[in-house]
């Protein structure tokens, strides 16, 4: 497990649903406006996401979507798509990127960077490359300084004070991270006094105020590669990648950089997830996670090797040889410790269902379904290596309220409650329960016991609300929306991990190796990956796929009589068992319903791998998923959660337009007549021809003639000398037809037979002359 | 005698280029102004298929608006400097909005024949559209004495069901005026302009 400590993972985000919750009047500050100006692109977001998929030729990602990927605020691959549906997932993309660079602009404004607003999305784009471009020329900075043995504790320091820079995307963050990197480069092993010459002067223990952080806890023995938190209140804290030394010939997995997990860390994460068992037991979805706990607990923690061993399973759920005793058996389908495989087995997908429970030995070699889910929970890296000589104490059960009473939930109990919305669970393996309990939440669910693998689900969705009684509430979607974001980026900053094996090589120290995203602390980012996702699959099927759950579980007047000391915070209500983070990046459409035991096998195939390609957040599986199911007629569960396109936008949401009076005579006039001014369009022709022409000239000639013989024969007396009002007679014009001109009189049809002489001197009419 | 007649002569030709001078040509607005504001149009991805239900709709641009109006404005300029009877009327004809408005209607009627034209994407939700086509009019106005192309662009922006917009069409038209001339031809490049976007409209609208 190396150096984490959950604690603030864990606890983070019960304090934003508490936070969230809260309101305030007051002035709309620099974060109230940011967050109004997210929430409008969360919606325009939404409704971009919410356009049905249409198919089309192999499209290649924008570049707002290929930045998205690289900051790990997007999953997207080339794919099939409509054009459509390539530029509505870049836009919203570019959106994403605008969240990106404004959620963070309030921080970043009190350090002196102005996160312009006035930059187009592609202007955009490049800007937060070229700022995540010097923030990895930092960081290799900070690897060579590491690699010349510079104290890390300096190093630290300089790459905090640029971790404040990191998120804010403007030019002086370019600068200040190259400035950065630059000092690191000039600093030798005998600058050792951290704070002084040209450290940068950061308090390296700032607080993590709500900040999920995935850091080595006090009592932990710190590595070279302390992990400084950093004030956030909106993304998980920026870590520092710590780069994993490992020496040549040495097992690839074993971080040198970071230690085992303590007994003390193990410890501590046992008394947080049992202070989270006392606390928020009653909260909807908890029970979900908890099972999520349990399995990371004891697959790092477990008190024995037979908790932590993980067998081959084959698909029917028989055991075969250990995982550590070599290469995939035949017939293997999953791989699991003994519990999660006795409830993975007829799963499904048995090889999800382990892994979702936390069971990574699929992972050591991955089928290529499992790949891309495996990249995450691979980051636990091998349990032998890491915590095979510590163990902890064991986990204590867990604490479920029902009716207002407390029931020990051992977690055999708990991971059969937990998939019983997914289908998974049948009747009897409900025996794991207490039977307290099972009376209990048949009381709750208003059914028999017999009867509870069925009925239990809407009183798992309800929170375990008594029957008949409202949900207990639901997130927000501002809420989801973060836990969402937290996720993807712990995911990429996972990904983002780096190792090299030293060569010895003065010149090129460090030698990049693969794969390395499977320990240590990137394994950490791999625990926040998981739980972060686990409550963004909680809200997501609680607020995005139950939306009449979440409009009627608005918060009451009364509070809940099963909680009466608690606050009467909305509550979301219970999926416990929510896919982590299922999003198709061109899909729109939510993933389908687990499969019944009705379907098909063929269904439940196409069920299982769309699903498994959500969770993976294999966007182009997950679409190739998707297209499979609705190309098989949805197998009964896509018609459930695949409806039309809601449409998002009301009346309301759309500008009432101002007064177009002009339009409305020239446009909607013709759209009233019927035949739409043909008729006035050809007369409008007509007053173009070469006739109309000529004769237009004709006239002016004509009125010139006229003129000139009013004037010679002195009837102009009145007529100003040297401009002014022309007096001309208006008899005989009918100018304002448009229409071909009437024939003049003194004209026949064609060119005039008089042809004037040209002037002789300046005109005395309008002062210009034309010689 | 006939000096005056070279100056009507001449002022008649002058008038054919419709906007010599007079009022100062409108400002081009973003074509979603005050039609929709979730997003610009500029971000609206071009020439992208487009399926659209019925019944549909077109609405009109403020450019359209302004256009219409600064040719009104133009003439009413004209109208006091120059006598009713010395009027342009080929120039007139030429650039009437009525031709452009006719013809816009006779091309979008031979895609969607029960086609409404609607104040705004408002009022199209509100009626039940199905599908709503947004017309925007950008012009790059004739100069004088400076550039003497003028150009006319005709930007059909589709809008589905949930009025997001789907896709761009546009056609362009161009034409260079001799330096004296009673023809502009904007009809005949109105004409271009749109049998292009209808072309597209062919080709990718179902």
């Amino acid at each position: 497990m190396g150096s984490i400590n959950l604690r603030k993972v864990l606890l983070w985000p019960a304090l934003v649903v508490g936070v969230a919750t809260a309101t305030a009047v007051h002035a709309e500050t620099c974060d109230d406006q940011v967050r109004r100006e997210i929430s409008e692109m969360r919606r325009q977001q939404t409704e971009l996401r919410s356009q049905p998929y249409e198919d089309g030729p192999i499209q290649e990602l924008g570049q707002c979507t290929q930045q998205a990927v690289r900051l790990g605020l997007a999953f997207a691959a080339r794919g099939p798509a409509s054009e459509k549906t390539a530029a509505n997932e870049e836009l919203a993309n570019c959106l994403q990127l605008r969240i990106a660079a404004i959620s963070e602009s309030c921080s970043c404004r009190k350090l002196g960077a102005d996160i312009g607003r006035d930059l187009d999305m592609q202007g955009l784009a490049g800007q937060m490359q070229d700022v995540g471009s010097a923030y990895q020329r930092m960081t290799q900075a900070a690897e060579r300084a590491r690699q010349r043995a510079i104290q890390n504790p300096l190093i630290q320091q300089y790459v905090a004070e640029a971790e404040k820079f990191r998120q804010c995307y403007d030019r002086l963050s370019i600068n200040t991270l190259d400035g950065i990197a630059k000092k690191l480069d000039a600093i030798d092993p005998g600058d050792s006094t951290a704070s002084t010459g040209g450290a940068p002067t950061v308090n390296a223990q700032l607080p993590g105020t709500n900040a999920p952080t995935v850091a080595a806890p006090p009592t932990a023995a710190r590595g070279p590669s302390v992990n400084v938190p950093t004030p956030s209140n909106t993304a998980p804290t920026v870590n520092t990648p710590p780069v994993n030394i490992v020496t040549p010939g040495a097992p690839a997995a074993v971080p040198t950089t970071a230690s085992s997990p303590s007994a003390g860390n193990c410890t501590d994460l046992r008394n947080d997830i049992a202070a989270m068992d006392a606390q928020s037991n009653a909260m909807p979805g908890y029970i979900g996670m908890r099972v999520q706990l349990a399995s990371l607990y004891n697959s790092l923690c477990g008190s024995s090797p037979a908790q932590r061993t993980q067998y081959w399973y084959t698909a029917d759920g028989r055991q075969l040889q250990p995982v550590s005793a070599g290469a995939r058996p035949a017939g293997a389908a999953y791989a699991a410790t003994a519990d999660i495989g006795a409830q993975c087995a007829g799963s499904a997908n048995p090889s999800m269902c382990a892994l979702a429970a936390g069971a990574f030995g699929n992972c050591q070699t991955p089928p290529s379904d499992l790949q891309q889910a495996c990249a995450v929970p691979g980051g636990y890296g091998d349990p032998a290596n890491t915590v095979a000589a510590t163990g902890g104490p064991p986990l204590p059960d867990a604490q479920l309220t029902v009716g207002g009473k407390s029931y020990d939930v051992s977690d055999g109990c708990a991971q059969v409650l937990a998939r019983i919305s997914d289908g998974y669970a049948t009747n009897a393996q409900l025996n794991s329960c207490s039977g307290a309990l099972l009376d209990a939440l048949a009381q709750a669910a208003g059914a028999a016991r017999s009867a509870l693998a069925t009925a239990l689900g809407p009183v798992l969705q309800h929170g375990f609300a008594p029957a008949g009684a409202p949900p207990m509430g639901g997130f927000s979607a501002a809420f989801c929306q973060q836990m969402e974001n937290n996720a993807q980026i712990c995911k990429t900053r996972q990904n983002n991990m780096v190792s090299c094996i030293p060569t010895g090589n003065a010149q090129q120290p460090c030698a990049p190796q693969d794969n390395t995203s499977t320990s240590g602390q990137a394994g950490a980012f791999g625990d926040c990956y998981q739980l972060y996702s686990r409550f963004a699959g909680m809200c997501r099927m609680n607020v995005n796929q139950r939306p009449q759950i979440a409009a009627a579980s608005a918060p009451r007047t009364s509070a809940p009589t099963a909680q009466p000391a608690k606050p009467a915070t909305p509550r979301p209500t219970v999926n416990p068992s929510a896919p982590a983070s299922p999003k198709p990046t061109a899909n729109a459409a939510p993933p389908p319903a687990p499969a019944q035991p009705q379907m098909s096998p063929q269904c439940q195939q196409l069920v299982s791998n769309y699903v498994a390609a959500a969770q993976a957040n294999d966007g182009t599986r997950a679409l190739a998923g998707y297209n499979a199911l609705k190309g098989a007629g949805g197998c009964g569960v896509l018609a459930k959660v695949d409806r039309p396109p809601p449409v998002v936008s009301s009346v309301d949401d759309l500008p009432s337009r101002g007064a177009t009076p002009l339009s409305d005579q020239v446009i909607g006039g013709c759209a009233r007549a019927q035949d739409g001014c043909a008729a006035q369009a050809r007369q409008l022709q007509a007053g173009t021809s070469p006739a109309a022409q000529a004769a237009m000239i004709g006239n002016a000639i004509g009125i010139g003639l006229q003129l000139g013989g009013m004037m010679a024969n002195g009837m102009a007396a009145g007529m100003p000398q040297g401009g002014g009002n022309v007096a001309v007679p208006s008899g005989g014009s009918n100018m304002n037809s448009i229409g071909n001109r009437p024939l003049q009189s003194t004209y026949g049809q064609g060119a005039p037979t008089y042809q004037p002489r040209p002037p002789t001197s300046p005109s005395t009419i309008t002062g210009i002359g034309t010689h | 005698m006939g000096v005056i007649t070279r100056i009507l002569a001449a002022l008649a030709a002058t008038l054919a280029l419709g906007a010599c001078n007079g009022p100062p040509p409108p400002a081009q607005v973003d074509a979603f102004t005050g039609i929709y504001n979730r997003s610009p149009s500029s971000a609206v991805p071009v020439d992208a298929p487009v399926t659209m239900g019925q019944p549909v709709a077109f609405v009109t641009t403020d450019n359209v608006e302004h256009h219409i109006g600064y040719n009104k404005d133009a003439w009413a300029y004209w109208n006091k400097m120059v006598p009713t009877s010395l009027e342009n009327t080929v120039a007139m004809a030429d650039t009437d909005p009525t031709y452009f408005s006719a013809k816009l209607i006779q091309m979008l009627r031979r895609h969607w024949p029960n086609i409404q034209n609607m104040h705004d994407l408002r009022e199209a939700k509100a009626a039940g559209m199905q599908g709503v086509i947004v017309v925007d009019l950008r012009w790059k106005y004739f100069e004088p004495y400076g550039d003497r192309t003028y150009k006319i662009d005709i930007d059909l922006y589709f809008f589905d069901a949930s009025m997001t917009p789907v896709s761009k069409m546009n056609g362009h038209g161009e034409y260079t005026l001799p330096m004296i001339t009673t023809d502009g031809r904007v009809q005949k490049t109105t004409d271009a302009a749109l049998a292009q976007v209808d072309a597209k409209i062919t080709a990718l609208v179902h």
